[in-house]
Order: C-alpha cells, then structure tokens, then sequence
C-alpha cells in the first residue's frame, strides 16, 4: 500500500502510459479547448496520478459489489417501512415555474425571449 | 464596569451575542455595524470574501432587531453569518470562485440559504473557496487564494477557506460550507475551529453548485458545540427538492451536549496512523486521546481499517467522474461565461470551457473523463466503486465496536502558499484522513485538537450514519477540558 511520504516509491500494479495525443483527444471528449503547452504539462500530471491510482487493482474486489450511490433513502431502507421510503419522491403537484424573464436573466446572448447561438444542426 | 458590559465583543460566540440582543445590551443592526467595518477591515489581507452583502445585511439585521423587540427571536435571529459562494443566494451574485459564473444571480435560494433567511440570521457575505470547491489550498480561486490568519504566509486548507478564515478571525461567529472531501474538516483543522460535514442525506444541496453528487454535503463552521448545534438544527431536514435529503426525524442537536463521555468508546486506527503523519501532529493527537480517557472515554486500538489508502485514488476517481458530468452543462449558452461567438456552436463551446475553468478544474474534468472513457471505465471508475464498497463495510464492521473514530484530521499543519499549487498529487495527499467520511456518507467533525509550532491542528471524529448528537456532545465534552478552541490568532497589525 501507499503510504504519505512514499508517494515515489509506490510499486506500481500498472504502468501507466498516457501520450499528448490521449490528453487532446479526453479535452476533446470533455469539449475543453487545451494548448499544446497545456497537454504537455497535463499529460506528466495525468500519468503520475493514474500511476498512484493503479494501486487499487492490489485490492480484492472479486465478491464485491459497487457502490454507485450512498443515498439518504438508501440510509432510510435500513429504519423505515419501504411505503414511507416512496414518499422521498416529491408529491406530483403543478407549482408555478419561472418566468421567461428569470429563465432568460443569466445568458449571455438573447433576442427578446430567445438564447441566440450559432447553428447547431 | 457598567461601560465594558456595553461593549460589542466581535470574538463573542454566537449564543452570548443572543443573549446580549437579549438583554438589549446591543441589538443586531449595532453588532451589524461593528462587524463589517471589521470584515473589510482585515479582508485587504485575508481575501476571505468574493462579496459583501452591506445593504441586504443591514435590512436583514433591523428586521431581526424588531423580532428580539417582539421576543419571537431564534437563537440565530440577528446573529452575522458568512455562507461560501457555492450556495445560490437569490438575486445575488454566487460565483463558485471561477470564472465561469462570475456574474451568474441566481433566481433562488438554496434550501440551507432559505432556512437561514427564515431562522433571522444575518447573512453579510459569500466566502472565497477553490473554485468549483475543487482543492485543499483555496489558492484554485478565480478571486485569489485566501490567507491564514495564524500566518498568512500559510493556506487556509479548502475549499471551504474563506468559511472557516472569516469564523477564525473572529470576523462572525459562523458560517457555511461544503465538503466533498474534507473542505469543511480540513480548513477547520487549519484555521482552529469546528467543522462538520454532517451525514450524507441530512442537509439539503438543493441549490448548491455541484460538484460529486455522491459525496457533496453542506455544513456548518463555528467556534463552540453549542453554536455549532443551533446551525446544524436550522440547517437540517429533508427537502423535497433535494432527493437524496433523509426523511429520518431530525433530533434536538442541543440535548446530549452536557452528557459528557460516560460510556462512549473512541476507536484509533492504529494502521492508519502508522505512517506519514507529523510526529507533532501525532504527539498533540495522542494529548487528545488523554484528555478524553482522562475525563471517562474508552479507548478501542486494535480497530483496523485496512484499506483506507485506497480512499485517495477512490475519492480521485470518484469526484472527478462526477464532476465531469456535473460540469458538462457549463456550455456557454443558457448562463454563465461565453467565449466570442466562433465558426461553429461546438467551437464556441470549447472556447468557452477552455477559457471559462481554472487549471485544477480542468485537471479533474480531464480525470474524470479519462476514467469514464471506453477502455478504462471497468478499471478504474467501476474498480474505485468496488472499493469505495470495500472501504465502507470496514467502517461499518469498525463502528460495530465503538461509538466514533479519532485520527488527526490532517497529517500536517497548514502548509506555505504554493508548496503544493504544481504538484496535484502531492496536494491530494493531504486529505487522506478526511475522504473516507464522504466516500462512507458518514458524519465526521473537526475540532481544535491542539498547536503545532504556533499553527492549529485538528482532531476529527468520524461516527455512525445520523450520529450527530454525539458527535456534538464529544465536542463539548473535549472542549469543556482543554482550551483550543478559544485560542485567537493575532490580527491586530492588520
């Protein structure tokens, strides 16, 4: 296991190897605009701190279900009849929405009651 | 000395201030008054706040004074309270530190911001944070990092800084924060005061900024247990606009403060603690464990926690994962940062969201897609979640055995401005102690555990789901024997 002050000499269970061009194409997928001086930079980064994350195929995780959520309700499951559980879904009720003019206030192009944008299709 | 009893005392907590309003010593629009001139004061050199609320604060202080005058005050009617520009305030700027929303006025309230208008408090400002709430230092703020006022050659710990900075200074007596990780613990540990990030479920995040949905809670900043109990039960409850928010009876947070420590038992994970910590911070941690064994606690040493380094590549995986789809709606169209108008809708986009985030949100964005991408998604995302399973069953099976966990809360004290800015590993080391609360959901609790070499250092105590009630009461407990908490920093050159 990894220890604080033996951050560089983790053995590690991969060896990660992540290249500028990973880097371009993952700030591609997350529609982030990144430099070449930038990549190279992340790049170091990225790699050192996957190689720290590789550390966790050590763990045995065979039998072991993920946990995707700790939620409140699931926390409820535990003390409370399901049917009350249910109820942590907000009653269906028509509530008055915004107005167009508060939906609006905060973009930062607008025509009249329209967001005005360059084409999307 | 009639004249003193006049005397408006800026470090007093916030139940004496109630008292004083009270009493008529002063009122809340006086107390008002003093605190901002003070705030702006000593805010040239702490950069705890992103804005002031000088008028709205003003309106709000004389409403609560005629609420004191009709005897239908709460114990947080009129009392100045600072709220980290992560919640939405109505009508008024909330920033998250960056960039991206350095104009955004939200329409609503959050949920926690609601229930602190409708308790009389007196909001005067929003914090300064990491932006986004993503980092350790508050030196990731699109407004400037924020200093610690023990040495403000020192980081105030994050996100949270401003929060715990503004309590610490004496500027008000409590505030709000968020922790996804340890942004409400940490920057308590390092600026000597309490923070709490309650169980995952009891605070609403209805109108918070999002960061990790699975880990993020909102929780209360302040100098004593008792004020910390009085924000804690204005602030919590289920929410019908936040989902994840508990229907689980909120309790009377107050009623256990004086049980003392009769028949609790404190486990010490002695295989957490071998390694990494400042001998320092172990020996003041070690001063603690005394101090409640002295005063009736038992102490539990043979609980193991074995997987617990692994919470730093879980929580790393996890956070940025969801922060990258927490994050994707910043598009630069409906609210928000817009580049110039470019060739396409896309290349305006990306100009956008370079331009828009920071260098650590970027960081985590690209972590957290590289995690989720075809090809490593089963390796690490899904592989961190496994473990994050791993991790949670041994604090279950741990606090089978006892009523809550120490450790330190960090493994140093503050450290200096830029010592870790270029190396994001490094700087996610030194939340080790405090990401397992959030990847468990459990409560955890920092308090003034002592100084290392003039700086202060947490204790934190993590316990059971919806624990607390004693969480509090060891606070008071711990705070009933030793002095820490009511140590100031010195700002008088300021």
């Amino acid at each position: 296991m990894t220890t604080i002050d033996s951050v560089s000499s983790l053995s590690y269970a991969m060896r990660m190897e992540i290249s500028e061009d990973d880097v371009l194409h993952v700030a591609e997928l997350a529609r982030i605009k990144v430099t070449r001086a930038e990549s190279r930079e992340i790049r170091e980064q990225l790699e050192t701190i996957f190689e720290h994350f590789s550390s966790l195929q050590d763990i045995d995780t065979e039998a072991v279900d993920p946990t995707m959520h700790i939620s409140g309700n699931q926390i409820v499951l535990d003390h409370v009849d399901r049917e009350d559980v249910n109820q942590n879904i907000r009653a269906d009720l028509i509530e008055a929405p915004l107005d167009t003019e508060q939906v609006l206030q905060n973009s930062p192009r607008r025509e009249n009651t329209f967001i005005r944008t360059k084409g999307v299709l | 000395m009639a004249e003193m009893d006049t005397e408006i005392q800026l470090g007093q907590n916030a139940h004496t201030h109630a008292d004083n309003f009270r009493n008529g010593t002063y009122s809340p629009v006086e107390l008002l008054s003093k605190t901002l001139d003070n705030l702006e004061k000593l805010d040239t050199q702490l950069n705890a706040y992103i804005s002031v609320m000088r008028s709205e604060a003003t309106s709000a202080a004389e409403r609560a004074s005629s609420t004191i005058d009709s005897g239908e005050a709460t114990p947080l009617t009129g009392i100045p309270i600072a709220v980290k520009d992560l919640l939405n305030t109505k009508d008024w700027k909330t920033t998250a530190a960056s960039k991206m929303l350095s104009t955004y006025v939200p329409v609503e309230d959050s949920t926690v911001v609601a229930r602190l208008k409708a308790a009389g408090a007196v909001l005067v400002g929003k914090t300064n944070l990491d932006e986004f709430a993503m980092g350790s230092s508050n030196e990731f703020s699109a407004f400037g990092p924020v200093k610690n006022p023990w040495d403000v050659s020192r980081v105030p710990g994050g996100s949270s800084g401003g929060s715990a900075v503004t309590v610490a200074s004496r500027v008000v007596p409590l505030s709000i924060g968020t922790d996804t990780g340890g942004s409400i613990r940490q920057p308590a540990a390092f600026c000597g005061v309490l923070g709490l990030k309650p169980t995952y479920g009891r605070v609403s995040r209805f109108g918070v900024v999002a960061f990790a949905s699975s880990l993020d809670q909102v929780g209360p900043f302040a100098r004593d247990s008792y004020d910390l109990a009085d924000l804690l039960q204005v602030i919590s409850g289920y929410d019908p606009k936040d989902s994840t928010s508990s229907r689980i009876p909120v309790p009377d947070f107050s009623s256990q403060l004086q049980h003392g420590l009769d028949g609790l038992t404190f486990g010490v994970p002695s295989d957490m603690l071998s390694s990494g910590v400042d001998p320092l911070v172990q020996s003041a941690f070690e001063e603690s464990i005394e101090v409640l064994q002295a005063n009736g606690a038992r102490i539990n040493r043979d609980i193991r926690l074995p997987s617990i380094e692994a919470a730093l590549p879980v929580y790393y995986l996890i956070a940025p994962s969801e922060a990258s789809a927490n994050l994707a709606r910043y598009d630069g169209v409906k609210y928000g940062h817009s580049a110039e108008l470019g060739e396409s809708a896309e290349e305006t986009m990306f100009n956008t969201r370079g331009e828009g985030f920071g260098p650590e949100v970027k960081r985590r964005i690209l972590i957290g897609t590289y995690a989720l991408s075809a090809g490593y998604y089963d390796a690490f995302y899904l592989k961190a979640q496994k473990v994050r399973t791993v991790i949670r069953t041994e604090y279950e099976e741990a606090l089978n055995k006892v009523d809550a966990i120490l450790t330190p809360t960090t493994p140093t004290p503050a450290f200096k401005l830029g010592a870790k800015l270029d190396d994001p590993l490094e700087m996610y080391l030194n939340d080790l102690y405090t990401l397992p609360a959030n990847i468990a959901g459990l409560p955890g609790l920092s308090i003034p555990g002592g100084f290392v070499d003039g700086l202060p250092v947490g204790l934190q105590i993590v316990g059971h789901s919806f624990s607390e009630p004693t969480l509090l009461r060891i606070a008071n407990a711990y705070q009933t024997h030793t002095d820490w908490h009511n140590q100031a920093p010195d700002l008088s050159s300021y």
